[in-house]
C-alpha cells in the first residue's frame, strides 16, 4: 500500500494506491488523514523570479517596518497576500556594482559575483547560482533537479557598446561559473518535459540507456584527444548525458509525475494542458518564420508560472527560476492602461513624473503576476499547510532603479513560510548595504542545502 | 587618421599607418612603464581600474605596452576621448595641457597604430564547436532528406565573438538540450523509417545476396557514421555502434529497427553534435586536414554538413588544392543551400534576423503591420543579400543600390504599383530608398514600438555598417519618451537636441543623431512620410565634420565616402562568421589583406568569400598554447 515514492521515499504515499485502497469517493485533501511524523514533512520548495530593468524607486519601499507596514503603490497587488510576504530592504549585491548597467546584474544576481567582460572567449559568471547550488544538493530527490523558465529567447549578438556577449543578459541560472542554464520559454515544451508521460516502455528506456552509455564512452575517448577548452565543452556534454540518464531512471521508477499526483493536481494538469493548446491555437502561420507564436504576454507569463506551481505541487522539482524578461528587455507594455512604450526605455525615466508613473504601472503589472502565482500556491493544500506555506518564492530585480543601475537596496520580496521557518507579514529594513547573499544563505538553509558562505555573505539573513 | 582629420571624428578606426618608431621594443616598454602608465594611473585608474571599472573599462589592466597593442581599437578610442576632453570628466582631476598632449602623442605613435609586420603569424584556435540549432536542422535535412525542423524547440543559441550564433565559445550543452537531442534523434529516425523513399536511401543494402545481417549493417553504419561525423570512420569506430545493432538483433528486432538503434547513437554522439578538429604533433601552425576543411567550407557557406563531393575530394586529399577549392566554393555558392549564408551571416550582421521574433511594433498604432508584412520585410534583405552572392555583385549595394526585392504586400507598403503575388522579385528602388537603409526590415528593427529612434538608426550605421560603435551611454543617461506623441508641443527632434546639450552626451550623439535624422523620412514601420504629427519632417543633419545633408539620398552619398571603412567592417564580420570565433589582433594582417583585395577587386562579394576561404586562419589551426 505504501509505495515508496521516488521523490523522497518517504513524505508522500502514492496517491493512486491510497485511493484504490480507501475508495475513490473519498476526496481527501493531501494526506490529511495520516498523522505526519516529523521526518515526513512536505519538502520546502524554492523559486526565484527575476524582473529586468529595476523598479520605480519612489513607489517600491513600504512605509513602516516590522509587521506594521503599509504596502507601497507597486506592491498593492499583494494586498491579499500581505501576511504571506516579507519585503526586504537595504540588501546590496556588491559584486555586481561594476561592469555594465545590466549584464553583470543579471548573471550576477543569483551568483553574487562579478562576470568576466568578454564577447565569449572567457565567459565566466564567477560562481554557481543560488538555485543550482540547491539543485545540486536536493535535485536527486525529484524527477527534475530544477527547472528554468522564461519568456524571451536568449538575446543574440554581442553588445558592441560595452563588449559583452548578450548571453550574460539572458541567464540567471549557472550550473557552474562557465555554464549558463537556458530558460525553457515554450510552455508546450516545458509542460511536456515535466508532465507528459514519456511513452517509453522498458525496452525503450533500456535502449536509450544503452545509447547513452555508448556515447558517454565515446565522449570520454574524445576528451582524451583534445585541448583544455575543448574538454570544458565535452564536460558539459558528459554532465548532460548523465543528467538525461538520471531522468530516464526517475521516469522508470515513478512513471510520470502526473501519474503520481493528487487527483486535484491531475485535474489541474489537464486544465493547464488545454490552456496551453488554446494559447497555441491557430498560430500555424508563425511556422513560416520558425518563430514562437506571439502569445498574449500576460497569459504567457501565467502559463509558465502555472507550470512551475504544478511542478512543485506534484513534487516534480523543488527548485525553479523564472525570468520575466532578459536584461534590457524592451518589451512593449502599451497593452497596459496609461503606458506607451517599451520597458527599458521607460525605465530610464530621468525623474520625469510621467515616465515614473508609466514605470510604476509596469512594475505593478509584474507584482500582479507574482500575486497570481502566490494565490495559486496558497490555494493548494498539502495536509494543513498550503503549498505556499511550504515554499519560498522570491521575486526581485538586481538593480534598484533603471535610471541609475545601482545594485543597492535592490527590490526584493520573499513569499511563503518555507515550511514554517519564515515569519512573514513584515517589512524588514536591514542595515544599509547588507549583502543580498545573506538572503541566499538563509534560503539555502531552508531548502535543505545549507552553506557556510555564499559569495560575499556575512551570515544568514534573519528572516525567521 | 588623427584628431585633425574631421572624418576621423565620426568614424573612429585603426588605420594602417606603417611601422612604428625606431626605438627598440624594450625601450618602448620601459618608456611606457616610466612615463605613460603613471599618467594613466593619476587620471584614469580611479574610475577605470581594478577597484572600479566604470562602463566595464579597466585601464589598469593594461600593464605593458604589448598588452596595449593587442587592443588598438580600444586605445584609439582612449586617445579620442582624451583629445576631445571627454575624459577625464569635468568633475574629475584634469591633466595639465602638456600632460594631455604628451599622452595623446605617445599613445598615437606607439599604441594605436598597428604594425602588421610585428604580429606573429597565428591562425588562432576554435574551440570544439557544437552545431547550433540552425546547423543541426540543416545537417539533419541533408543527412536524411527530412522536411521538418527537428531542432525547432531547442533553446535559442546565444552569440559571441564576432556577434554570431555559431561562435564556438558561446555554444553550450545544458541538460535540457541533451534531452532534446535524444528526442530529436528518435523523431528524425522514426520519420525516416516510416517513409518508404527515405528508408530505402538509408537501407541501401539489405541482408541477402551473399551479405549477412552483420555485413549489411556494417556497410550502412560505415556510410552514415561517415556522413554524420563528416569524415571516414574507422572499422573500430563502426564496431562500437555495431554492438547496439547486435543487441537489438539478438533479441529478435527486425533488421531495420536494429539499424535504427545504432543510428540513434550516431546522432547523439559528440562526434556528430560537435565539430572537432584534431591536434597535430607540432607547436607550429598547421593546415587542417581535408575533411576538416570540408566542414569549414560547408558550415561557412551552407550552415550544413559537407556533401558527398566535398568528402570525396577530401578523401583524395585534393580539396585544399587552390584551384580545386576555388571551383568547389563556386559550386557551393551556386547550390541552393548557400541561402544559409544570407540567412545566417547577413541576417545577424544586418539585423533583419530580428524580424523573425524580436521586433514588435505597437499593434494599436500600426494595425497594418501584420504577419504577411513581417515576413515580406524579412525576405527583402534576405533575397537582396542572396542575390549579391549569386550574381557576384558589389557589396557596396548594401549601402546604395538601384534595385531591391519586393512582393505585392511590400510593394503596397512602399507605394510601388504593379507587383502581384507573394513571390519576391527585383524592382527598381522607389525614390528615397536603396541599400539596406531603405528597407522596411532595417528601418523597423531600429525603431521603438511607438516611434522612430534617430539614435538607434544612427548607431546602426556606425556600428553594423561601419564597425565603429560608439561607447555606451553613462548609466544615468536619460531616454526620450517612448512615444513621440507628447502633449507639450515640443517636437521629438527638439527634445533630442536638448538632450544632446549635456556635455557627456554630445560626443557620441553628435555622431549618431544626425545620421538618424537623415532617415526621419521613414516612419517606425519603414513607410515613406513627409510629415509627422502634422509637422513637416526635418531630415537634415550636420555631422561633426561639418558635412551637411538632407534626407536618406544625401546621407547615402556621404556614407559612400566611407566605403573603405565599410569594406573593413564587412571583412571583419564575415571572417568572424566563417571562423566561428571573434576576430583577434593576430588576425589583423588577414583582415587588412582581405579588405585590400576586396577594394581592389571592386567590392565584389565573391572576392571576399574566396579570399576568406583561402586565408591563413581559415585553412590553418594550432594546438592550444599554454596561456589559453
Amino acid at each position: 500500500m505504501h509505495t515508496p515514492n521516488i521523490q523522497t521515499g518517504k513524505w508522500r504515499i502514492s496517491r493512486r494506491s491510497f485511493i484504490r485502497g480507501a475508495g475513490a469517493s473519498l476526496a481527501l485533501p493531501w494526506m490529511d488523514s495520516m498523522a505526519l511524523e516529523k521526518s515526513d514533512r512536505a519538502p520546502v520548495r524554492m523559486a526565484c523570479l527575476f524582473m529586468p530593468n529595476g523598479v520605480n524607486p519612489e513607489a517600491w519601499t513600504p512605509q513602516g517596518t516590522g509587521s506594521k507596514f503599509e504596502l507601497s503603490p507597486i506592491l498593492q497587488p499583494l494586498a491579499g497576500l500581505r501576511d504571506d510576504i516579507l519585503v526586504l530592504s537595504n540588501l546590496r549585491n556588491k559584486a555586481s556594482n561594476t561592469g555594465d548597467g545590466h549584464y553583470v546584474k543579471t548573471s550576477g544576481w543569483l551568483t553574487g559575483t562579478t562576470i568576466t567582460k568578454t564577447t565569449g572567449k572567457d565567459l565566466n559568471a564567477g560562481n554557481r547560482s543560488l538555485d543550482q547550488v540547491a539543485a545540486e544538493k536536493i535535485g536527486h530527490l525529484t524527477v527534475m533537479p530544477s527547472i528554468e523558465l522564461g519568456i524571451d529567447p536568449v538575446t543574440t549578438g554581442v553588445d558592441t557598446n560595452v563588449n559583452y556577449t548578450r548571453v550574460y543578459g539572458s541567464h540567471i541560472s549557472w550550473s557552474s561559473a562557465t555554464n549558463p542554464v537556458p530558460c525553457e520559454i515554450n510552455p508546450r515544451s516545458a509542460f511536456d518535459r515535466l508532465f507528459r508521460k514519456k511513452n517509453r516502455n522498458q525496452k525503450q528506456s533500456g535502449d536509450d540507456r544503452s545509447v547513452l552509455d555508448l556515447v558517454l564512452e565515446d565522449a570520454k575517448a574524445l576528451r582524451g584527444q583534445v585541448g583544455k577548452l575543448d574538454q570544458q565543452k565535452l564536460d558539459q556534454y558528459l554532465e548532460s548525458v548523465r543528467s538525461v540518464e538520471r531522468r530516464i531512471e526517475a521516469d522508470e521508477k515513478s512513471l510520470s509525475a502526473g501519474e503520481n499526483a493528487d487527483p486535484a493536481a491531475q485535474k489541474a494538469l489537464v486544465a493547464l494542458n488545454e490552456r496551453i493548446n488554446k494559447a497555441f491555437g491557430g498560430k500555424d502561420e508563425e511556422k513560416q518564420l520558425g518563430s514562437m507564436p506571439r502569445f498574449d504576454h500576460t497569459e504567457h507569463v501565467r502559463l509558465m508560472m502555472d507550470i512551475m506551481v504544478l511542478s512543485f505541487w506534484t513534487d516534480s522539482t523543488r527548485v525553479g527560476t523564472f525570468m520575466f524578461g532578459n536584461a534590457v528587455s524592451g518589451k512593449n507594455f502599451s497593452f497596459l492602461d496609461g503606458v506607451k512604450g517599451g520597458f527599458h526605455e521607460i525605465s530610464h525615466h530621468q525623474n520625469d513624473a510621467k515616465q515614473l508613473e508609466q514605470y510604476r504601472r509596469i512594475n505593478t503589472w509584474h507584482m500582479q503576476q507574482y500575486a497570481y502565482m502566490l494565490g495559486r500556491m496558497r490555494a493548494i493544500d498539502e495536509g494543513g499547510t498550503s503549498l505556499l506555506g511550504n515554499s519560498m518564492v522570491l521575486c526581485g530585480s538586481p538593480l534598484r532603479d533603471g535610471n541609475k543601475h545601482e545594485p543597492r537596496d535592490v527590490p526584493t520580496v520573499l513569499a511563503g513560510q518555507g515550511g514554517g521557518t519564515i515569519k512573514t507579514g513584515r517589512h524588514l529594513e536591514f542595515d544599509k548595504d547588507t549583502p543580498l547573499c545573506n538572503l541566499w544563505v538563509a534560503m539555502l538553509d531552508r531548502v535543505g542545502a545549507p552553506v557556510k558562505k555564499f559569495a560575499d555573505s556575512s551570515g544568514a539573513l534573519p528572516i525567521g | 587618421m588623427s584628431r585633425t582629420n574631421p572624418t576621423s571624428y565620426i568614424f573612429l578606426m585603426a588605420f594602417l599607418a606603417g611601422s612604428v618608431a625606431a626605438a627598440t621594443p624594450e625601450a618602448l616598454e620601459q618608456e611606457f612603464a616610466d612615463n605613460v602608465r603613471p599618467l594613466l594611473a593619476s587620471y584614469c585608474f580611479t574610475c577605470h581600474g581594478n577597484d572600479k571599472a566604470k562602463g566595464g573599462i579597466n585601464i589598469e589592466d593594461y600593464k605593458t605596452l604589448s598588452a596595449v597593442r593587442r587592443n588598438p581599437k580600444f586605445w584609439k578610442n582612449v586617445v579620442h576621448q582624451l583629445g576631445e576632453e571627454e575624459m577625464p570628466p569635468e568633475d574629475e582631476k584634469q591633466p595639465a595641457a602638456a600632460e594631455r598632449a604628451k599622452l595623446i602623442a605617445w599613445l598615437e605613435e606607439n599604441a594605436t597604430r598597428i604594425d602588421l609586420a610585428s604580429i606573429a603569424k597565428d591562425p588562432g584556435r576554435v574551440t570544439i564547436r557544437r552545431l547550433n540549432r540552425n546547423e543541426y536542422n540543416n545537417t539533419m535535412r541533408d543527412l536524411f532528406g527530412i522536411k521538418f525542423l527537428p531542432g525547432k524547440n531547442f533553446p535559442a543559441d546565444g552569440a559571441g565573438g564576432a556577434g554570431f550564433d555559431n561562435n564556438a565559445d558561446t555554444l553550450f550543452l545544458p541538460p535540457i538540450l541533451m534531452e532534446k537531442y535524444l528526442e530529436a534523434a528518435g523523431e528524425v529516425l522514426g520519420s525516416v523509417f516510416a517513409d518508404e523513399k527515405l528508408r530505402r536511401r538509408v537501407l541501401f543494402v539489405e541482408p541477402g545476396d551473399g551479405l549477412d545481417k552483420e555485413g549489411a549493417a556494417q556497410r550502412i553504419l560505415t556510410r552514415y557514421a561517415s556522413f554524420a561525423f563528416r569524415r571516414y570512420v574507422t572499422d573500430i569506430e563502426v564496431e562500437r555502434f555495431m554492438t547496439l545493432f547486435r543487441k537489438a538483433d539478438e533479441r529478435g528486432d527486425p533488421f531495420a529497427e536494429s539499424v535504427q538503434l545504432a543510428l540513434k547513437a550516431v546522432l547523439v554522439s559528440p562526434r556528430f553534435l560537435f565539430r572537432q578538429e584534431r591536434d597535430q604533433p607540432t607547436k607550429d601552425p598547421y593546415r587542417v586536414d581535408d575533411f576538416e576543411l570540408a566542414s569549414r567550407l560547408s558550415y561557412f557557406l551552407w550552415a550544413s554538413m559537407p556533401d558527398r563531393e566535398l568528402l570525396q575530394l577530401a578523401s583524395k586529399d585534393q580539396l585544399h588544392q587552390p584551384e580545386v577549392m576555388r571551383a568547389q566554393v563556386d559550386r557551393m555558392l551556386g547550390d541552393r543551400r548557400s541561402r544559409a549564408l544570407a540567412e545566417g551571416f547577413a541576417g545577424q550582421w544586418l539585423g533583419f534576423e530580428k524580424m523573425r521574433e524580436e521586433v514588435r511594433p505597437d499593434k494599436g498604432r500600426f494595425p497594418e503591420f501584420d504577419f504577411a508584412l513581417r515576413v515580406s520585410m524579412y525576405r527583402e534583405p534576405l533575397e537582396f543579400f542572396h542575390a549579391l552572392v549569386q550574381e557576384n555583385r558589389s557589396l557596396i549595394e548594401v549601402i546604395d543600390s538601384e534595385s531591391t526585392f519586393v512582393n505585392a504586400r511590400l510593394a503596397k507598403h512602399y507605394g510601388i504599383d504593379g507587383v502581384a503575388g507573394s513571390k519576391m522579385r527585383r524592382v527598381p528602388v522607389p525614390a528615397g530608398r536603396g541599400g539596406v537603409l531603405g528597407m522596411g526590415a532595417i528601418l523597423t528593427s531600429t525603431s521603438l514600438p511607438l516611434r522612430t529612434s534617430p539614435v538607434l538608426r544612427g548607431r546602426y550605421v556606425l556600428d553594423e555598417l561601419l564597425g565603429t560603435p560608439p561607447p555606451p551611454p553613462p548609466p544615468d543617461a536619460g531616454q526620450l519618451p517612448a512615444d513621440d506623441r507628447q502633449p507639450d508641443g515640443m517636437s521629438f527632434r527638439q527634445r533630442l537636441e536638448l538632450h544632446r546639450q549635456r556635455a557627456e552626451c554630445s560626443g557620441c550623439h553628435s555622431r549618431m543623431d544626425p545620421i538618424g535624422f537623415g532617415l526621419e523620412q521613414f516612419d517606425p514601420i519603414g513607410r515613406f512620410r513627409t510629415t509627422n504629427l502634422g509637422k513637416p519632417i526635418d531630415a537634415s543633419g550636420e555631422l561633426p565634420s561639418g558635412e551637411k545633408f538632407t534626407g536618406a539620398g544625401e546621407l547615402r552619398e556621404i556614407l559612400l565616402h566611407e566605403r573603405q571603412q565599410f569594406a573593413y567592417n564587412v571583412t571583419e564580420r564575415m571572417l568572424g562568421y566563417a571562423l566561428g570565433r571573434g576576430v583577434e589582433y593576430y588576425d589583423l594582417p588577414t583582415v587588412y589583406s582581405l579588405r585590400d583585395k576586396l577594394v581592389e577587386g571592386g567590392y565584389l562579394t565573391r572576392t571576399l568569400i574566396h579570399g576568406i576561404t583561402e586565408s591563413f586562419p581559415f585553412q590553418f589551426r594550432r594546438n592550444e598554447a599554454i596561456e589559453d
